[in-house]
C-alpha cells in the first residue's frame, strides 16, 4: 500500500519554483564552462583593460588637462638665440638697443633706491624669524615670537584676534625698562575681573624685558620671560625677542626706522 | 507530449546579458568625451595664442612698436623682458605694499614690501606651458610689464590659522580651551588665478616620507571638479573651452607656506618667465 501525503497547494508551488530555478542556474554554469577558459579570460581581461584605460585617461584629462596636445601644437620661440648679423650693422637697431639699455639701468637704479640705507628689520611671522640689516647688509638674525592667531571671545560678546600686523611699520618710540599696562583682554584671558583703567593691578614691571620699541597702534618689539617659546607664535600681536637680540635691535634701530613684517 | 514540450522550449528566446552592452555604451561615450576634450583643448590653446598676439597687433599704432625684425631679435627681447620685470616690480610698490616677484629665469621667488626684498626662495622645479613660449615674446613682455592681480586663490592651508578660544569664566578654567593649529601637518599646495586668465600653481617639494604625489593629485582633482560643470557645459554646447595657461612651481613646504601667508588677498605678482 502506498501512503499519500496531502500537501497544501502553496507548498507544491514553492517546491516547483525552487526546482525550476536550480535547474536554470545549473544550466547557466554548464554553458559558461563550455567556452574555453582562455577565451573567457581573454574576452574579460581585454575589455576590462580598455575600459580601465579609458577611465584613467578621462580622469587624467579632467585633472591635468591635455599637456600632450598643447606641446604638439606649438613651436617654441625660445630657440632663436643669436642676433641676425645684418641687424648688428643697422643704425636704428643700435639706437633702439642703446635706449633700451639706458631705460633698464634707470629703472634698476630707481628700484634699488627703494631699499633703505638706514638700518631696518625684517620679521617672518610664519617661521618666527627676524633679520636685522644695516647699510643693506645683514648684521643679525634669530628667533622671535609673533602673534598666535588666537581669537579670544569674551562672555560679554567682545573679541580680539592676536595677530601681528603685516606690511611696513615705522619705529615711533623707544623705551628702557618698560612697564606693561595690561589691557582688558589680559584679564579676560585669565578669567579675572577687569579692573578700572588706571588700577594698579594693570601695571606690571619686568615682563617686557629691558627695552621696548614701539611700532604704533600699541604694537611693540620687546623682551620675554618665556625664552623657550621663542620661534613659536604665542604673542598677542607684539614681537618678542631674546635679551641679546633685543639689545642689538634697540641699539641699531632708531626712530623712523622701518620694520617689514610678512 | 514530451517532444512537443522540447520544441516549445527551443523556440523560447534566451535572456541575453545586457552588462556587456552597457559597458560598450559607456566606453563609446567616454571615447567621445575624451576625444572631444582633446580636440577642443588643442583648439582653445591655439585660439588663445592667436588671440593674445592679435590683441597686441591691434594696438600696434598706439604702442609704437619697433619693426618686426627687431621685435624678434633675442638680445632686444632679453632687455625688454628685464625692463618689463623691473617696471612690474616698481608698479608693485605703488599698488599694494606687499607683493611677490617671480624670476622664473633665475628660479627665484621673492616677497617684496615697498620695493624691499624681504624674503627669497629658490624654486626647485618650474613647468611653463608651451603656449607661453609660442606667443610673440615682445608681446609677452608687454603683458608682464604690469604685475598680475590675483582674482582668487585655492589652497590646502589657511591664510590666517585662526584658533577660536572662549574666555574662561574664572581663573580655574584657564588653559582648557586651547585648540591646536593642525595646518602644520598639511601638505602645502595652492593655486592662484589671475585677472588676465593666467594661473600659478605652487606645490611643496615631494618628500620621500610623505605620499605627496597622491595628495597633490587629490588637490588637482578638487580644482578640476570645481571647474567641471563649466567645462561640461562648454562640451555639451560644442563651445570651445577657455584656455588658461598654468605655470607650476615647486618649493620647499615651509617656503611655500611663508609665501602663501605673506601675499595679501587679491595681491599682485610680478613675473619674469624665461
Amino acid at each position: 500500500m502506498k501512503s499519500f501525503v496531502v500537501r497544501p497547494a502553496f507548498v507544491s508551488d514553492l517546491s516547483f519554483t525552487i526546482r525550476n530555478l536550480t535547474s536554470k542556474f545549473i544550466l547557466r554554469i554548464r554553458k559558461f564552462f563550455m567556452i574555453p577558459l582562455l577565451k573567457q579570460f581573454f574576452r574579460f581581461f581585454s575589455f576590462t583593460l580598455i575600459f580601465l584605460g579609458l577611465f584613467i585617461l578621462a580622469g587624467w584629462v579632467l585633472v591635468f588637462g591635455i599637456p600632450v596636445t598643447t606641446n604638439l601644437f606649438f613651436n617654441s620661440n625660445a630657440q632663436i638665440k643669436v642676433t641676425d648679423s645684418t641687424l648688428l650693422a643697422d643704425s636704428f637697431y643700435k639706437k633702439t638697443m642703446l635706449n633700451a639699455n639706458k631705460e633698464l639701468k634707470k629703472l634698476e637704479a630707481t628700484y634699488s633706491s627703494l631699499t633703505p640705507n638706514q638700518a631696518y628689520m625684517v620679521i617672518n611671522t610664519t617661521k618666527n624669524h627676524f633679520f636685522l640689516y644695516r647699510k643693506k647688509k645683514l648684521i643679525s638674525e634669530g628667533f622671535c615670537s609673533s602673534g598666535s592667531y588666537i581669537q579670544l571671545k569674551s562672555n560679554d560678546d567682545r573679541e580680539w584676534i592676536f595677530k601681528t600686523p603685516k606690511g611696513v611699520r615705522t619705529v615711533t618710540g623707544k623705551t628702557t625698562a618698560p612697564v606693561w599696562r595690561k589691557p582688558d583682554w589680559a584679564f579676560i584671558e585669565e578669567g579675572l575681573p577687569v579692573p578700572p583703567p588706571d588700577h594698579q593691578s594693570r601695571f606690571e614691571r619686568g615682563v617686557l624685558g629691558d627695552y621696548a620699541i614701539s611700532l604704533g597702534d600699541g604694537y611693540l618689539i620687546h623682551g620675554t620671560l618665556y625664552k623657550r617659546q621663542l620661534g613659536i607664535p604665542v604673542t598677542h600681536g607684539c614681537i618678542r625677542l631674546g635679551d641679546e637680540d633685543l639689545e642689538m635691535v634697540y641699539k641699531t634701530l632708531s626712530i623712523g626706522s622701518k620694520v617689514f613684517i610678512y | 507530449m514530451e517532444k512537443e514540450n522540447k520544441s516549445e522550449q527551443s523556440v523560447k528566446p534566451e535572456k541575453k546579458n545586457i552588462l556587456p552592452k552597457i559597458l560598450i555604451g559607456i566606453t563609446i561615450i567616454l571615447t567621445i568625451i575624451i576625444s572631444g576634450a582633446i580636440i577642443l583643448s588643442g583648439i582653445s590653446a591655439r585660439k588663445w595664442v592667436s588671440g593674445f598676439n592679435q590683441k597686441y597687433y591691434n594696438d600696434t599704432l598706439e604702442l609704437k612698436l619697433p619693426p618686426p625684425k627687431i621685435m624678434s631679435d633675442p638680445a632686444f627681447i632679453r632687455i625688454q623682458k628685464s625692463i618689463a620685470f623691473t617696471k612690474s616690480r616698481l608698479e608693485l610698490t605703488r599698488v599694494k605694499p606687499t607683493g611677490l616677484s617671480m624670476d622664473l629665469k633665475d628660479s627665484i621667488v621673492s616677497i617684496e614690501i615697498n620695493g624691499v626684498t624681504v624674503h627669497s626662495s629658490k624654486i626647485s622645479k618650474i613647468i611653463i606651458p608651451r603656449t607661453l613660449r609660442s606667443v610673440q615674446p615682445y608681446f609677452l613682455s608687454l603683458e608682464l610689464s604690469k604685475p598680475l592681480q590675483i582674482a582668487h586663490s585655492f589652497s590646502t592651508i589657511a591664510k590666517e590659522p585662526i584658533i577660536v578660544k572662549t574666555a574662561p569664566k574664572d581663573s580655574t578654567q584657564v588653559g582648557q580651551a586651547h585648540v591646536p593649529d593642525t595646518s602644520n601637518n598639511m601638505p602645502v599646495y595652492f593655486q592662484l588665478a589671475f585677472t588676465n586668465g593666467f594661473r600659478l600653481s605652487v606645490f611643496q617639494e615631494d618628500s620621500p616620507n610623505e605620499s605627496c604625489p597622491i595628495s597633490r593629485m587629490m588637490f588637482s582633482t578638487r580644482i578640476a571638479f570645481k571647474e567641471l560643470s563649466a567645462q561640461l557645459k562648454n562640451l555639451i554646447k560644442f563651445k570651445i573651452p577657455d584656455y588658461q595657461p598654468e605655470i607650476v612651481i615647486f618649493l620647499p613646504a615651509s617656503e611655500a607656506k611663508t609665501i602663501y601667508r605673506a601675499i595679501p588677498e587679491n595681491g599682485f605678482i610680478a613675473f619674469k618667465l624665461f
